[in-house]
């Protein structure tokens, strides 16, 4: 029987603070990965992201390709070992969460980890929803 | 059980073939649940119409092509990609955007 995850990322990017409050929503199968101890160190994943960033910045993003030694990593870098699904959710959140949210501070938080039962399941009210300072 | 890890396949001839990449389908109704899924990390719902996929591994480049279709919830048939708008954002997200509210059923892949 397959088992799903108890928890969610509710993060605002501090980018698009118009926009309503965003959930994230970890894969289980990355999870199951996760605590099984297959990732690469999260720096693999950063050098490409920086990689990436620059090129958009300098508008070469539609012709970008990954320097090909860099993309090998996510596949040929040690693994970190097994991590707890707690120590897992905070690794997805360095890793697909936009880095303002989690790496600069705010006046409040940007983001938070919670259970999914504390996430609103109406639409309208998600949408009007905002994380407390 | 054996496990074949490669990076591309290729015919006799040596000319690449295509292969799916990355698949995710899931539904945005009430809190949002992926139901399976494969070289996807997460799933981050942006808002009614909006969701963003969120890849394991991070395709080598930005030029991978999308099918992605979305499922109203009332009906039963799949509205595909001349109602949904897909839009690369990085090597490593996709965003999806459609054309109504919350979707019990969507779905996109990658192919390269």
């Amino acid at each position: 029987m397959t088992k799903y995850t108890k928890y969610r990322v509710v993060f605002d990017d501090p980018d698009a603070l118009d926009e309503p409050t965003k959930v994230l929503v970890p894969a289980q199968q990355w999870l199951d990965e996760a605590m099984a101890g297959n990732l690469p160190p999260i720096w693999v994943y950063w050098q490409l992201q920086d990689d990436e960033a620059k090129a958009i910045e300098e508008g070469r993003h539609s012709t970008f390709q990954h320097d090909p030694d860099k993309h090998a990593l996510q596949w040929t870098a040690p693994r970190i070992g097994p991590l707890t699904e707690e120590e897992a959710m905070e690794y997805l959140v360095m890793k697909d969460l936009p880095r303002k949210c989690w790496a600069e501070e705010h006046n409040r938080p940007m983001f938070k980890i919670v259970r999914t039962e504390e996430v609103p399941s109406d639409r309208q009210f998600r949408n009007a929803w905002e994380m407390a300072a | 059980m054996s496990t074949i890890k490669v990076d591309a396949i290729q015919t006799i001839s040596g000319q690449d073939v295509g292969m799916c990449r990355m698949f995710c389908n899931w539904s945005n109704i009430g809190t949002p649940s992926i139901r399976r899924g494969m070289n996807t990390s997460s799933l981050t719902d942006v808002a009614g119409n909006t969701s963003e996929v969120n890849m394991s591994n991070a395709m080598p480049n930005t030029t991978y092509s999308i099918t992605a279709a979305h499922q109203a919830a009332s009906l039963t048939t799949w509205n595909n990609t001349h109602s949904s708008q897909h839009v690369i954002m990085t090597s490593s997200k996709i965003r999806q955007i459609w054309y109504s509210s919350d979707s019990n059923m969507l779905y996109v892949a990658i192919f390269s």
